[in-house]
């Protein structure tokens, strides 16, 4: 009877509001401090956080990481940009590649004029991807440099295929450049660390994380605050992903002073890497500083001594490697520069014996070499005669 | 030693020689086939007929004019060609057009295996090169470097990859794809007929994800398919791709007259019956032909035969200095290798050369002059393939089957019209069996989430969407179904192996190597702990099975006994599907325990020792076809129970060579009461867990097979039944008690 009623009379009696399963989640995310942003009919959370610079985090505080941003003279640790716009950016996903791999938390640590703020989006559900990047997009600007782990190879390809799914709502992916730091930590700790995971080389600087929960249950957890609709149970998750990205600040200063500072137990692999970057200055005045270079440091130095028209001071150093192709080295030098034969047949002959005793797996390479060896005798023997 | 001399003397030689002709079974004639030509069709670009011009090609062959016409029309299409019949005209001149008229389309073209995508490649780029303008083709497979994949990716106009690649390489990383897919407008398929069983079933669900995908970057791509010769070449093209497909099969190359004879190698002990090696046959018969001086391919059906038969040969040429004139030619070679192998015999510098089927597929070697087949390669498709490399246009081909001793070969010999009044087989394939096709949508529920009510190819997906959900592996919200596991789907998903779990077989002679793997279910009679393996011509004993797992350590050995493991199978009828009283298909479950095995010794088949197989029971759903004997046409039980074996026996012989398939893919069992009707029945069911369309194909052409089996009955010269026919030693009038039932199954009783 009162159903019928209510459909035949109709009263001016407010309707009851119906409580949503999305509002229910969005009350949640609000009480732990979430910011629900929407786009169309989707949502997604965007959590902040505030630091002061003077905080210290891994031995260094946030203030000291601006200042390095700014004044870093390594061309591996320059930023072209205000440091603004400097992201110390990390994602958790659903899995470890291909196009149905989902980001489903980004954030990023970021400076402002006097604090450092660390912003994470969550997605809570793989529908609302539009609502997702939407706004990381338009938070982030057009031009952003990246501070990151692996993110070159790994967070911002798969960014960039997500975003795919979106394009024709979104903005276009800003102009991007990247700082990151595990090539870094391989160049300079590879010698030294069995792995040189994020977490490895925290420890090995003494900040080993004892309650973090691994990387590889993140799916699990966010598959399962899918289902439940509690967040919760991705809490864990967003807290390992903020000290990721705190940590990426500190890190960075660490492996900043790392290559600058003048005491180094990394010298070598320092003049390596500004060689490769093609700094050849600044590269010469680290291999000069080793104290007990090695046969491979002596050698690029003298490669490189001979690249910038110094091929006096490379001399000595071919001399003292004595290897094959240091002496073919030596041997070209007297041939051309020196016009000095019998030097350069001496030379020849050293390498010639010294390729003969060694001892190769590569028999391919060593044969080339035995015949491009023979072919400079035999030529120099001509020009002799 | 050498003397040239012409085919035709030869097959002069061949007739006359009565240590050769009383071999011959049969000797059959192919007439010669003049070429028919067409104009090169307008819708090709001037650049492109220049760069024909430029090669020599003023005109087209026929089937090659309406190829390129049909697709010009926009239809798909399937070009039916034999051997060297120039088929890659037929694709790549379309392709090419629409790539001249429209630069930014692009084109996939996928051929059954790396190694024949490879090979194919420098056709093509010679015709691109010619053409001078932008067009760039890659290759895309495992082997193609970090560094190049994103050129690929991005600049590629025809990209050439396998279906193993585009499954778990391309389709799952489709963002990285876009500009492939948003302008795909052509897919090449070449050697389709490859494209059946398991790996077409998975194939043809590959397919459902590529066009799901093209779909969703907005491209429609027309296909240009080509195949071997079989009987249902349209239905195998539209069953592949779920589209409307146009066949051409209009041949207009030219065809030489060809000798294809039968020839059985004698039988050296009476009482035995037993034959001369048919590979110490092949190599007689191989080395006179290149005495002769006249240009021969062998064939043989392992990689081991084909090293065995090479040697034997290669003694003719030891004392010749430089490149062998007479060389091996199989998978395992390296690329380069394989070009200049393929260059040498083009050009005429290799007399003669020994091969795997990787010959019969559509690499480039030119025509030969003689073929001999080492054994029955299968099918009868694989036979003319093989067949067709020899025969050049204005001279006469030879082509020798010599047959080993297995059933089947001994079948094709004493019968060949089996093969030569028959078309070839029709390629079977079932792209809805259950288990690939959830695979498959598994794959493409991670591509891209399944819509509420999408098909996926022609199939309602709302039931398996659910059982996914039910599973935790999507997750349903707003109408969509979202992935949510951090597997990677297609990685766990092989498009070649029959069974999700195989026992892998660890060589532990020299090093641990991998030598091959097997299916679980077959492991359990073959590869259990003493069994004796035989993979190619070597011999190697089992010293382990781990059957958790799934490695079976073997051993070589080389002892003069096989093993034969019982295997006790308990058959249920689940479901009945159709039936016509005395034949019915539906589906199985079978359950089989090996229980023990024996030790049979060679020649004499003495048991000479067994013991105990320890396995679990393995259970497999699937589909069967199973035909009801009548009690009435037997004496006594014990009758019954010969007439069941000998039916079985003529069905499980000769089924195989009707729906192209291997003897191993069909399994047969027999029933004295069956549980469900208490009457004699046998079984032929699909060892694929849910079914390939094997046993439906069977049940609907079954006539066709018990034909061949009545004839093989009726047409053997003995009187009450031998093992060539009725498969043992019959008694009376056991024949005609045979071929009465197998007319009562045909329902001409």
């Amino acid at each position: 009877m009162k159903a019928k009623l209510s459909r035949l009379i109709k009263t001016n009696e407010p309707k009851p509001t119906t409580v949503t399963p999305d509002d229910v989640e969005q009350a949640k995310w609000r009480e732990r401090g979430g910011e629900i942003l929407t786009f169309e009919q989707e949502w997604c959370v965007r959590l902040k956080q505030v630091y002061p610079l003077e905080e210290t985090y891994h031995d260094y505080t946030f203030g000291e990481a601006k200042a390095s941003l700014a004044t870093s003279t390594h061309p591996f640790f320059q930023v072209d940009v205000p440091s603004e716009q400097v992201l110390f950016m990390d994602t958790e996903t659903t899995g470890l590649r291909g196009s149905g791999t989902s980001i489903f938390l980004i954030g990023f640590a970021r400076f402002q004029d006097d604090h450092l703020e660390m912003i994470q989006y969550v997605l809570p559900h793989p529908a609302f991807e539009t609502a997702f990047y939407y706004h990381f997009l338009n938070d982030i600007g057009d031009e952003v440099r990246f501070v990151t782990y692996n993110g070159k190879s790994f967070d911002w390809p798969q960014i960039k295929t997500r975003h795919t799914f979106v394009r024709s709502k979104v903005k276009a992916l800003p102009a991007v450049g990247h700082v990151d730091l595990l090539h870094a930590s391989r160049r300079l700790l590879k010698p030294t660390l069995e792995s040189v995971s994020l977490k490895a080389v925290e420890a090995h600087f003494g900040h080993a994380r004892t309650d973090d929960m691994p990387g590889f249950l993140a799916p699990m957890h966010y598959f399962q605050y899918v289902k439940e609709r509690e967040p919760a149970i991705i809490q864990p998750v967003i807290e390992h992903h903020h000290a990721d990205c705190l940590s990426l600040v500190s890190l960075y200063k660490r492996l900043c002073h790392l290559v600058e500072a003048d005491e180094t137990p990394f010298g070598e692999e320092r003049a390596h890497w500004l060689n490769d970057l093609g700094n050849a200055e600044a590269a010469l005045q680290e291999y000069e500083r080793l104290e007990r270079p090695t046969k491979r440091a002596l050698m690029r130095q003298a490669l490189l001594l001979k690249r910038t028209g110094q091929m006096e001071q490379a001399l000595p150093l071919f001399e003292q490697v004595g290897t094959v192709e240091a002496l073919v080295e030596l041997a070209k030098y007297a041939e051309h520069h020196q016009k000095d034969i019998d030097r350069a047949i001496t030379f020849t002959e050293q390498a010639l014996t010294l390729a003969e005793r060694k001892e190769t797996v590569l028999r391919q390479t060593a044969l080339t070499e035995m015949r491009a060896l023979r072919h400079r005798m035999s030529r120099l023997e001509r020009k002799r005669s | 030693m050498r003397k040239k001399r012409s085919v035709e003397e030869m097959i002069h030689t061949l007739k006359t020689d009565p240590g050769f002709s009383q071999n011959v079974t049969h000797w059959h004639m192919v007439e010669a086939k003049p070429a028919r030509y067409a104009p090169i069709p307008s819708s090709v670009p001037p650049d492109l007929v220049r760069v024909l011009h430029d090669r020599g090609i003023e005109q087209l062959y026929t089937h090659q004019a309406e190829a390129i016409e049909q697709t010009a029309r926009g239809n798909s299409t399937v070009i039916v060609t034999p051997t060297a019949s120039g088929k890659t005209l037929c694709y790549n001149l379309p392709v090419l057009s629409k790539m001249i008229e429209q630069p930014t389309a692009r084109a996939l073209y996928l051929y059954p295996t790396k190694a024949l995508a490879q090979d194919q490649n420098s056709d093509l780029m010679e015709m691109v090169e010619a053409l001078e303008g932008d067009l760039r083709c890659f290759t895309y497979d495992g082997d193609t470097a970090p560094a190049a994949r994103t050129k690929v990716r991005d600049a590629g106009n025809i990209v050439i990859t396998n279906p193993d690649m585009l499954h778990s390489g391309i389709l799952p990383h489709h963002t990285k794809w876009i500009r492939l897919f948003e302008n795909l407008e052509y897919i090449v398929v070449d050697e389709l007929h490859t494209y059946r069983g398991v790996f077409g079933s998975h194939v043809a669900n590959v397919f459902r994800r590529l066009k799901r995908i093209c779909a969703y970057y907005g491209s429609h791509p027309k296909w240009i398919m080509t195949s071997a010769t079989i009987a249902n070449p349209v239905e195998l093209a539209e069953l592949l791709t779920e589209e409307d497909v146009v066949l051409v099969d209009n041949n207009g190359a030219p065809q030489g007259k060809k000798h294809l004879i039968f020839y059985n190698p004698p039988v050296v002990n009476e009482a035995l019956g037993i034959r001369r090696s048919a590979t110490l046959e092949t190599k007689r018969i191989a080395s006179k032909l290149v005495e002769a001086d006249i240009q021969t391919i062998v064939f043989a059906r392992s990689r081991v035969r084909v090293e065995v038969l090479l040697t034997y040969l290669q003694e003719l040429t030891r004392r010749e200095l430089g490149p062998k004139s007479i060389v091996g030619y199989r998978g395992g070679y390296l690329p380069s290798e394989r070009r200049e192998i393929e260059r040498r015999l083009r050009n005429g510098e290799i007399k003669a050369v020994v091969s795997t089927n990787a010959l019969e597929l559509g690499v480039d070697i030119g025509q030969l002059q003689a073929c001999v087949l080492n054994g029955y390669p299968g099918t009868v498709a694989s036979m003319w393939q093989q067949a067709g490399r020899a025969g050049r246009r204005h001279s006469e081909a030879l082509v020798i089957f010599v047959a080993s001793s297995s059933s089947l070969d001994q079948l094709v010999v004493e019968q060949p019209d089996l093969i030569l009044d028959r078309s070839p087989e029709a390629a079977r394939l079932d792209p809805n069996n259950l288990i690939i096709l959830v695979d498959h949508m598994k794959c493409a529920a991670f591509e891209l989430p399944f819509q509420k009510g999408e098909r996926f190819g022609t199939v309602e997906t709302e039931e398996i969407l659910d059982f996914l959900t039910d599973a935790h592996i999507l997750h349903e919200r707003a109408n969509k179904y979202y992935w949510m596991t951090d597997a990677f789907p297609a990685h766990d998903i092989s498009l070649r192996t029959s069974d999700q779990e195989n026992v892998v077989i660890v060589d532990q002679t020299a090093k641990n190597q991998v030598i091959g793997e097997m299916d679980t279910f077959s492991a359990m009679t073959l590869l259990h702990d003493e069994a004796i393996y035989l993979h190619g011509a070597e011999q190697y004993q089992v010293e382990r099975l781990d059957f958790e797992e799934k490695k079976a350590y073997v051993r070589r050995v080389d002892v003069d006994y096989y093993t034969d493991a019982n295997l006790a199978v308990e058959l249920k009828v689940l479901e009945e599907n159709k039936t016509t009283g005395v034949k019915t298909f539906g589906e199985v479950s079978v359950i089989a325990m090996a229980t023990l095995f024996k030790k049979i010794k060679f020649g004499t088949h003495e048991n000479i020792g067994s013991g105990p197989i320890h396995l679990p029971e393995r259970e497999l759903h699937t589909t069967a076809t199973w035909f009801t004997l009548d009690e009435r046409f037997a004496y006594s039980e014990a009758d019954m129970e010969d007439q069941l074996e000998a039916v079985s026996d003529l069905l499980r012989r000769l089924a195989p060579l009707y729906l192209m398939c291997d003897t191993l893919d069909l399994f047969t069992t027999i029933q004295m009461k069956a549980t469900h009707t208490n009457k004699p029945t046998v079984y032929l069911y699909d060892r694929y867990p849910g079914g390939i369309g094997l046993s439906e194909a069977l049940y609907r052409d079954a006539d066709d097979v018990l034909d061949a089996a009545i004839r093989t009955v009726d047409d053997c010269p003995c009187e009450s039944g031998c093992p060539r026919c009725v498969g043992m030693i019959g008694y009376g009038d056991f024949k005609q008690q045979v071929v009465r039932q197998l007319q009562a199954l045909k329902g001409t009783i």
